[in-house]
């Protein structure tokens, strides 16, 4: 007899709805799965026997066939388990076969038949949304990361048996309620710049990177909180709209990185790949989304960025760019959002100590010129804000002012962006902005600085434009609707690496 | 020490056979300045030397070598090619050959020049190369004060202190000269090639080794000897204990010339040869006056310095006036009158950012528009670990007076 039942796979961070298909018919006792599955589906087989074994239902020893269409597209993962196990029950008469149309079911079996959570619900709860199906059926660890799409019914399900109970209409459960949680409190769960004494050049530079969502690379010694300050970043920046919550809840659930039981997630990412991490890791590979990816609409923290592969940093560039990743695969191309803010951190020089008053620096000027070389001049150009993080003087990280916390500093950020918002600049563009857009309006003594520090600290054209948005970014914070040759001029500042005499004397 | 008296100056430059001869001695291998000198003094002339050279060499250790590479060298081209490219070629018996130089007790036969060499004062200023912003803030204001009395700074040209005391000459429109441990068409390092072309045309380019001879570390020290010889007296600025500034120190002493320190801080290595120099009793330095009074040089003050943020030779800082106008520097103006503020803070000594933000009192995105308005203006400098140093002279980075042609030589044409 036939059977089939809706689920969806994964392709890219979009969810293909697959029908699966059973047959079970006479001839020598059998299970295949053809329709190009990978290993973890086809091994579907074992898992689906004994839980519906374990479940108190029956195989008969006949011949089966499972077709996962359409047939021509790879099909990966367990999720395929839970609608296998069900077209089997309706094929084999154990439930009636309209009780499971119309719904979409997706979840790996345990042995006993109880459910694991799977990647990508969010994803197919969308394609289900699409195709007007009655019910999304999945594990209950997901049910909430698929409710968050409030037009889709969701019911999460423990166990093969009550997915069963309730098709048959024996023991109905209830849809999954809506799961958008509020937002949290602004600037929850991140540290707080209260933590962070002194630095004031760092932390105002944090501030204007937050203000315009500017890329930022901290340069210092070790020990001296690039990484605390780089933490922090998150928490300045304004709460995310609901559209991105979606948007990173749904690569999160595609990465199988929600907790379970997780409903929207609210909070801007920040993600810290190790500089041993391949390029596919970073950037992203065919079937998985990579770091840039996960921290879209939120930060990449590199720490010891010229430790960084130089393949995984020149491959960096396009993301940056472009704000998404686009992998090619056998069918057309995946494209991954990635509209993430860089925040990078590289000591001085190869033993750390360039610059620092109290230790001798061990390296010849060739080992240095050699471990800045790493960064290549494209690389560069795509950050908007290089400052050094000094050591401070003895006893400055005990005394001095209470610091300011960070929602005092997110206040400011928060307005700023509302400005930008106002003159129609959406904060942290992909692609940013080109020309004049970038940075208008300007009065003119703006121009005629930006002129002079081109010509005087030898600065190119790309770091020239990366100067006017971080200048930009400062007027936003200072209020001011024009750009004004203050505000430059502080932007010049933010360019240390474009100097090699600040880093070379 | 057999000290031979230097030959009496004669009005006469000496012929092209005497140069030749005198570059071809000093490119024999294993013969050093001083057997050279011998030589010369034996045979009444570099050419004789040069002709009876079997004779002369009879007792040196390793006569086969020195007498095959005699066959080899052909001084005359050697000098045909640094004359090409513009460069003087001083020889030991030339009169313009500099005479303190010459009463060294192993001067270099040939020197090779691109620039002028004069016979005014001139003082050494060396450190080291990882210097920290204090030894250069303190390089560059002790070449700027030394230059405006009139005194030429002599230096290596290397990274760090030899660098800022040249550009601190330069920019107080002072004579200034870089002895190379290269060939005198080889600058290294090679991001000195601009300096290098700046001191050339405002002093001189000298170097003992033909053109072409690459950078090889044993060159170095050698060449250190020629930074003391030129001077009357040397200034180590900063230094590690095993510091390059300690030979030049060392031949200093053996040439009888004056040494000086500038004291550092006590947390910084960098302090350590010029502690261990004062505690065997250089004299300490403070401004270019110690340096200045202790040589009895009188100071001339006849130069034009560059338009100036203003200090005098060891003066009180200006006030708050004496900030930018605007067109001064063609720039536009912030309208503050905390860019004085900032430049009188930095008066001391260069000042990490952070802790100038703390000492006026104003908030970093003020002091970051202050500091980097004055950066383009020129009027400070930004070192390694966000220190912010007063430029000496406040000009960009090529000096005001104008650059004489690459062709300037000495006494050739």
């Amino acid at each position: 007899m036939l059977a089939s039942v809706l689920s969806a796979t994964l392709d890219g961070l979009d969810a293909l709805a697959v029908s699966v298909e059973v047959d079970v018919g006479p001839g020598l006792p059998s299970f295949a799965i053809v329709g190009l599955p990978d290993a973890a589906v086809c091994e579907a087989r074992e898992r689906v026997r004994s839980a519906i074994r374990n479940s108190g239902f029956d195989l008969p020893p006949r011949r089966v066939v499972v077709n996962l269409a359409p047939a021509d597209r790879r099909k990966e993962g367990p999720a395929f388990d839970l609608p296998i196990a069900l077209a089997l029950l309706v094929a084999t008469g154990q439930i009636a076969p309209d009780a499971v149309t119309g719904y979409l079911a997706l979840g790996e079996l345990a042995l006993d038949g109880t459910l694991r959570p799977v990647p990508g619900a969010l994803a197919a709860a969308e394609a289900a949304r699409g195709l007007g199906a009655r019910g999304v059926l999945v594990p209950a660890a997901n049910a909430r990361e698929a409710a968050v799409l409030e037009e889709v019914t969701v019911y999460g399900l423990g166990a093969l048996r009550g997915a069963v109970e309730h098709l048959a209409g024996r023991a109905p459960l209830a849809p999954v309620p809506a799961a958008r949680d509020d937002p949290p409190p602004a600037g929850a769960p991140y540290p707080d710049l209260a933590d962070v004494r002194g630095q004031p050049a760092a932390r105002r530079a944090l501030e204007v990177a937050a203000a315009g969502g500017l890329n930022l690379l901290l340069v210092g010694p070790p020990g001296v909180g690039k990484t605390m300050l780089a933490r922090r970043l998150p928490g300045l920046l304004p709460p995310l709209a609901l559209e991105d919550a979606l948007e990173v809840t749904k690569i999160y659930s595609a990465a199988g990185r929600l907790p379970p039981h997780a409903g929207l997630r609210w909070h801007r990412p920040f993600r810290s790949p190790h500089h041993t991490a391949s390029a596919a890791a970073v950037i992203g590979g065919a079937g998985r989304p990579g770091e840039v990816t996960l921290a879209h609409r939120g930060i990449l923290f590199l720490d010891e960025l010229p430790e960084f592969r130089r393949d995984v940093l020149e491959a960096l560039r396009q993301p940056l760019e472009d704000g998404a990743v686009v992998v090619a695969r056998s069918h057309g191309t995946v494209r991954y959002p990635a509209a993430c803010t860089l925040v990078a951190a590289m000591n001085p020089c190869p033993c750390g100590y360039r610059g620092d008053p109290r230790r001798p620096c061990t390296c010849t000027p060739a080992q240095v010129q050699r471990y800045l070389a790493r960064l290549s001049g494209p690389l560069l150009d795509r950050i908007d804000l290089h400052v050094e993080v000094p050591r401070p003087a003895a006893g400055g990280a005990l005394g001095g002012k209470e610091p300011e916390p960070s929602a005092a500093v997110r206040a400011r950020v928060l307005a700023a962006t509302t400005r930008a918002a106002q003159r129609r600049a959406a904060w942290n563009d992909h692609p940013p902005p080109r020309g004049t857009e970038a940075w208008w309006p300007a009065d003119r003594s703006a121009l005629a600085l930006v002129r002079a520090a081109a010509d005087r600290l030898m600065l190119g054209a790309r770091a020239t434009n990366r100067v006017l948005r971080a200048a930009r970014a400062i007027a936003d914070l200072d209020g001011a609707q024009a750009v004004t040759a203050s505000h430059v001029a502080e932007a010049v500042r933010y360019r240390v690496l474009d100097r090699p005499a600040a880093l070379d004397a | 020490m057999n000290f031979a008296a230097p030959p009496p100056r004669r009005s006469e430059r000496p012929g092209d056979d005497e140069v030749a001869a005198s570059v071809a001695l000093g490119l024999l291998p294993g013969v050093g300045p001083r057997t050279v000198r011998r030589w010369i003094d034996a045979a009444g002339s570099a050419a004789a030397a040069w002709r009876g050279l079997p004779a002369l060499a009879a007792g040196h250790r390793d006569l086969a070598a020195v007498l095959t590479a005699r066959a080899a060298i052909d001084g005359a081209a050697v000098v045909a090619r640094a004359r090409a490219q513009g460069l003087a070629v001083l020889v030991w018996t030339d009169p313009c050959y500099p005479a303190l130089l010459r009463a060294i007790a192993d001067p270099p036969p040939a020197l090779f020049v691109r620039g002028t060499l004069d016979e005014g004062p001139a003082v050494a200023v060396v450190g080291a190369r990882a210097a920290t912003a204090y030894g250069l803030a303190a390089a560059e204001r002790l070449g700027f004060d030394l230059a405006a009395a009139g005194v030429t700074v002599v230096s290596g040209l290397a990274r760090g202190i030899d660098g800022a005391a040249h550009r601190g000459a330069l920019a107080a429109g002072g004579r200034t000269v870089a002895v190379l441990g290269s060939g005198p068409d080889v600058i290294y390092p090679r991001e000195h090639r601009r300096l290098a072309a700046d001191v050339a045309a405002r002093g001189a380019l000298v170097s003992e080794f033909a053109p072409a001879t690459p950078p090889r570390p044993e060159q170095f020290p050698r060449r250190n000897r020629i930074i003391s010889g030129l001077a009357l007296g040397v200034v180590v600025v900063e230094g590690a204990e095993d510091s390059g500034a300690l030979v030049t120190v060392d031949y200093a002493l053996d040439q009888g010339r004056e040494v000086f320190a500038v004291p550092g801080s006590i947390f910084s290595v960098m302090s350590r040869a010029p502690h261990a120099l004062l505690r065997q009793g250089a004299r300490v330095v403070e401004t270019a006056a110690d340096v200045l009074e202790e040589l009895g040089v009188t100071v001339v003050p006849a130069l034009s310095p560059a338009p100036a943020v203003p200090e005098g030779p060891g003066g009180a800082p200006e006030a708050p006036a004496g900030a930018p106008a605007s067109g001064e520097h063609g720039l536009p103006r912030l309208r503050s009158a905390d860019e004085g503020r900032l430049l009188a803070a930095l008066a001391a000594g260069p000042l990490a950012f952070d802790d100038l933000v703390e000492a006026l009192g104003l908030p970093a995105s003020r002091v970051g528009a202050l500091a980097g308005w004055l950066e383009v203006a020129g009027l400070i400098r930004v070192l390694p670990g966000q220190m912010l140093m007063r430029a000496q002279g406040g000009s960009g980075p090529s000096p005001a007076a104008p650059r004489r042609g690459r062709e300037q030589t000495v006494g050739e044409d």
